[in-house]
């Protein structure tokens, strides 16, 4: 027995939770952008948020399926993009990763995320397969590499990392074969012995190496990781209040309305702000995972698995990087970090997965 | 009831992927917990110490002021470059390049200071001309890790005057780091090196201040916290007449030695002069290494203050010492007299005179008058090499005066438990007959001489001498006064030092060596003394001799014999006879001081009418 579900609602504990954590970065947007030069960050966040709002309305209400439809010609828009931008973007700050419309920049390989979760989504459900074989997984792999290839040419290795959660996530939800999975955790394992020797820039082997020893590297490049690690440790159980943190606010703390905003928002409200903040991050993240459990079909399991995957991987190499438990990447806390690419990509998932949870079964 | 869903067969991979989940939260969680909770605290430390930077002003030192009140150690501001040395901005090549120096020295003097806190910096440029801290303050902004400090450096008002009195300031190297004599001084600190700037540097030091910024993660100020005012030192009154020390600076000349005059009733040191000298100015502050090597190239080791740090043969100055040992003993009196020839044989040894033909039948007085050997030769033999000993050791020789400076030598007094313990001989009784007449090992210091003319200037007491009479807070409240002291009796009856006073009167008044001393107006007492270098066989013709070998010549006295206002002792190296060279001089300086005296006497009749 199907019960007919009011399609127009919302599923307000995952819209709070998002909120919730959106405004909370903003808040530390602003505490670490208040007396600098982009004191306005902020609102432009807040503008961003408000985008966002807008999407997850319109998405909500939109089946996933007809979504998912358009998939293919938006995958290969985004390839497009890539292409271009590879030959003939704008070099910024090393890497061509944006597109420039007046005041705002637009990172394609953010969307891309969303767009690729949704077409490998299709095509594995439309395999129709109880489990999936070796040769199943040909084609997904290519699809991969295509977009993950080109953004790292940009080169951004750090988003091109993103999108492999993505693909393993959807093939481990749709029952790989077993012996397949192991296979392919020791292929992984040879291919970065591989990459270490072979094709990893000294920039790049840097980072992990300072990864793997931050007290050696104290003052060259795991400098950044040291002082988020004071910041951190130094709020201690209650924090030094909103705005007072002296790490974040005479800068000791590096990159803090991006990647590291979190060591701020720990600095400024201690131990107990982190486990508020997790919590809210836990409570998204199983909800991800519970949609995914319930939803009407493959495809919307698989898209509800898949940004659950990405949004999940994210959080934790953005968190476990603060503290020095992952190595240094341009990874940004999900809808935290200052950044409209990233948090409107962040936003139209939310809203499709909203879309997976309205339609699901209930069971009674 | 349960529908069998087209997705049930999921369920199991996403409940793995659930668990995985909260097993990674747990984890962070407790990541989270070891930082903040359990090693919160130290990481808070860590936090305070990066954004708090202190920095050290260093306090001026007290002044430095003679007995009438003219400062003859001061400060000025120096302008140094100075070198941040946490969180680099730029290349230690580009900073050379920049300040026009070699990168080796930068990396050098960074060196040498690692041990001093990162946020104190380092000086890079001394005491730079102001048109270059005109040209280089405005180019800062570009070098956040440099700046113009200032710093209150030493200045000499009166150059090499007083150097020897005063000393100098230098900066704290690391044996006096290491040996604990500067407990509030640290690398790159300025201290007093030598004299008075040393012996009072815990006075005259001060206080430290200290700016407590807060500063971002270049080291660059964004707060005042905190501002403790330095302190200054505390001055100086010293015994010292500035105008006197100059005068005998300059009636000193071009001689090689030293002169020290001083208080007879009080031990308070008028002048003290030391030559060569040097210009203490022009090895103020951080790097005096070039300057010194220049200074220890002079002849004659200008460094040294001969009136204290350096020993001579008292010569016939000695025989005042014999003389009142003689007396008080009993072995000599009014009648006693020697024949002299101008050779006497001792222990089938010779002992020439100071005069070749013989001064003829001597007693006491003449034979001081006239300085005669043979006399002294007699009656030091008669009394013993013990007796002498003690006697000279009673009147302070063989021991540091306690005068306040440093590195004080206490010269030597031989006699036969020395010779033992030091040189493992015995003692030949020719050496007593050297002994009478102030050769052999007798050793002594001017300002042993000038505490033993004073006794006997005063009836006796021998004096503690001191340089330094007063010490003034910031404030001018006076907290401590030094008070004369008596550091032994001569033990000589009045009759006794009447008679060898009388000597030394006919010394200078009865034509005796030391007339070149005599002045018009009052009586001055004093003996002269010729120090020989080497052993001679033969008595040439002192110009004949290369200057190295020549005589040291001596004078000591004081004025006048019934009043004594001030003992003087000169010493000249290689100038020749003490009546020739020295005695001259001090009949000059007493001149000057009594004119100074009288013409300060009638300015204050003038004042006060």
């Amino acid at each position: 027995m199907k019960i007919k579900l009011e399609h127009k609602e919302f599923y307000y504990p995952m819209l709070l939770m998002t909120l919730g954590i959106t405004i909370l970065g903003i808040a530390f947007i602003y505490s670490t952008t208040h007396d600098s030069a982009s004191s306005d960050l902020f609102i432009r966040q807040i503008i961003w948020m408000i985008i966002g709002l807008v999407l997850i309305y319109f998405l909500n209400r939109i089946d996933y399926n007809i979504v998912a439809r358009y998939s293919p010609i938006l995958y290969l828009l985004i390839l497009g993009l890539l292409i271009v931008l590879v030959a003939a973007g704008q070099l910024i700050g090393g890497v061509k990763s944006w597109f420039y419309f007046r005041w705002i920049a637009l990172q394609p390989s953010e969307f891309g995320k969303i767009v690729f979760i949704l077409f490998l989504s299709k095509y594995v459900a439309e395999l129709g397969k109880a489990q999936l074989s070796l040769r199943d997984i040909i084609k997904p792999t290519i699809f991969l590499i295509l977009p993950v290839g080109l953004i790292a040419l940009q080169p951004d290795l750090g988003t091109a990392a993103t999108y492999i959660p993505i693909f393993f996530g959807i093939i481990f939800v749709a029952r790989l074969r077993l012996r397949v999975i192991i296979s392919l955790i020791l292929l992984f394992v040879i291919s970065v012995f591989f990459s270490w020797s072979y094709v990893l820039k000294p920039y790049q082997k840097q980072r992990i190496t300072t990864f793997l020893e931050p007290e050696k590297h104290k003052k060259e490049a795991g400098y950044q990781i040291y002082q988020s690690k004071i910041a951190i440790g130094s709020g201690g159980i209650w924090g030094k209040g909103y705005l007072k943190g002296t790490q974040s606010q005479l800068k000791f703390v590096p990159e803090q309305h991006t990647d590291f905003i979190f060591s701020v928002l720990a600095e400024e409200t201690g131990f107990i702000g982190v486990l508020a903040v997790l919590s809210l991050y836990l409570g998204l993240i199983t909800s991800f995972i519970t949609t995914a459990a319930t939803a009407r079909d493959k495809l919307g399991v698989f898209i509800a698995t898949g940004f659950a995957f990405l949004f999940a991987f994210h959080f934790f190499i953005n968190v476990g990087m603060v503290v020095g438990l992952m190595p240094t990447t341009g990874i940004p806390l999900p809808l935290f970090s200052y950044g409209g690419s990233s948090l409107l990509s962040f936003y139209i998932g939310i809203g499709i997965v909203m879309s997976i949870r309205n339609r699901r079964f209930v069971y009674l | 009831m349960r529908f069998k869903t087209p997705v049930e067969i999921y369920q199991t991979r996403l409940k793995i992927i659930k668990v995985i989940t909260v097993i990674f939260f747990i984890a962070l969680i407790v990541r989270y917990w070891q930082l903040q909770v359990m090693r919160g605290p130290e990481y808070f430390i860590l936090s305070e110490q990066n954004r708090i930077r202190v920095t050290t002003m260093p306090a001026p030192r007290g002044l430095v002021l003679d007995r009438n009140g003219v400062i003859i150690s001061k400060n000025r501001p120096a302008y140094n470059v100075v070198l941040y040395r946490y969180q680099l901005t730029e290349s230690i090549k580009d900073i050379a390049a920049f300040l026009n120096l070699q990168p080796e020295y930068i990396k050098e003097r960074v060196q040498k200071y690692s041990n001093m806190p990162i946020s104190e910096p380092v000086v890079l440029k001394m005491d730079i001309p102001f048109e270059e801290v005109a040209i280089l303050e405005p180019r800062l902004i570009d070098h956040t890790n440099l700046a113009i400090s200032v710093e209150p450096i030493r200045y000499y008002p009166f150059g090499d005057k007083f150097v020897h009195i005063l000393g100098y300031t230098g900066e704290i190297n690391e044996a006096e780091i290491a040996n604990g004599n500067f407990p509030d001084s640290g690398s790159g600190d300025l201290i007093g090196k030598t004299g008075i700037e040393r012996k009072y540097d815990s006075y005259l030091r001060g206080e430290k201040g200290e700016i407590t910024d807060v500063v971002d993660n270049l080291g660059r100020k964004v707060q005042n916290l905190l501002t403790k005012d330095p302190k200054a030192g505390k001055s100086l009154i010293l015994s010292i007449d500035a105008e006197f020390q100059q005068k005998v600076y300059e009636i000193f000349g071009d001689n090689v030695g030293a002169v020290v005059a001083m208080k007879p009733d009080t031990g308070e040191i008028l002048a003290m002069v030391s030559k060569p000298s040097y210009d203490p100015n022009l090895i103020q502050g951080h790097f005096p290494e070039e300057k010194w090597k220049e200074l220890l190239n002079i002849e004659n080791d200008p460094l040294q203050n001969r009136a204290i740090q350096n020993t001579y043969s008292p010569g016939s100055m000695f025989k005042l010492v014999i003389a009142l040992a003689a007396l008080q003993e009993n072995k000599i009196d009014d009648e006693t007299t020697y024949n002299c020839t101008g050779l006497s044989y001792f222990y089938r040894n010779p002992f020439r005179c100071n005069k070749a033909s013989g001064h003829g039948r001597m007693d006491l007085y003449d034979a001081l008058r006239l300085s005669c050997n043979i006399f002294f030769y007699n009656v030091g033999n008669k009394i013993g090499i013990d007796i002498i000993s003690s006697y000279a050791k009673r009147f302070g020789f063989n021991f540091r005066t306690g005068i306040d400076l440093v590195e004080e030598k206490k010269g030597l007094i031989p006699d036969p438990e020395w010779k033992k313990t030091y040189l493992k001989e015995p003692w030949y009784a020719g050496e007593t007959i050297s002994v009478t007449i102030g050769q052999g090992a007798v050793q002594i210091t001017l300002i042993q001489q000038a505490a033993f003319i004073s006794a006997i200037a005063n009836g006796g007491r021998l004096f503690q001498p001191f340089i330094t009479k007063e010490i003034k807070d910031s404030d001018g409240k006076i907290i401590y006064r030094t008070q004369a002291k008596v550091r032994g009796l001569l033990g000589i009856s009045p009759e006794n030092m009447e008679k060898v006073k009388r000597g030394m009167w006919g010394v200078v008044n009865d034509y005796g060596t030391g007339w070149g001393a005599k002045i018009f107006g009052k009586e001055v007492v004093g003996k002269t003394g010729t120090a020989q270098v080497i052993k001679k066989d033969t008595y040439g013709d002192q110009k004949d001799q290369p200057w190295e070998f020549r005589n040291h010549s001596w004078f000591s006295c004081f004025a006048p014999l019934d009043n004594p206002e001030i003992t003087l002792v000169i010493l000249a190296e290689h100038a020749g006879d003490g009546s020739v060279v020295a005695a001259p001089l001090a009949g000059r300086i007493l001149r000057e001081y009594f004119k100074l005296q009288e013409s300060r006497a009638k300015k204050d009749i003038v004042n006060e009418n």
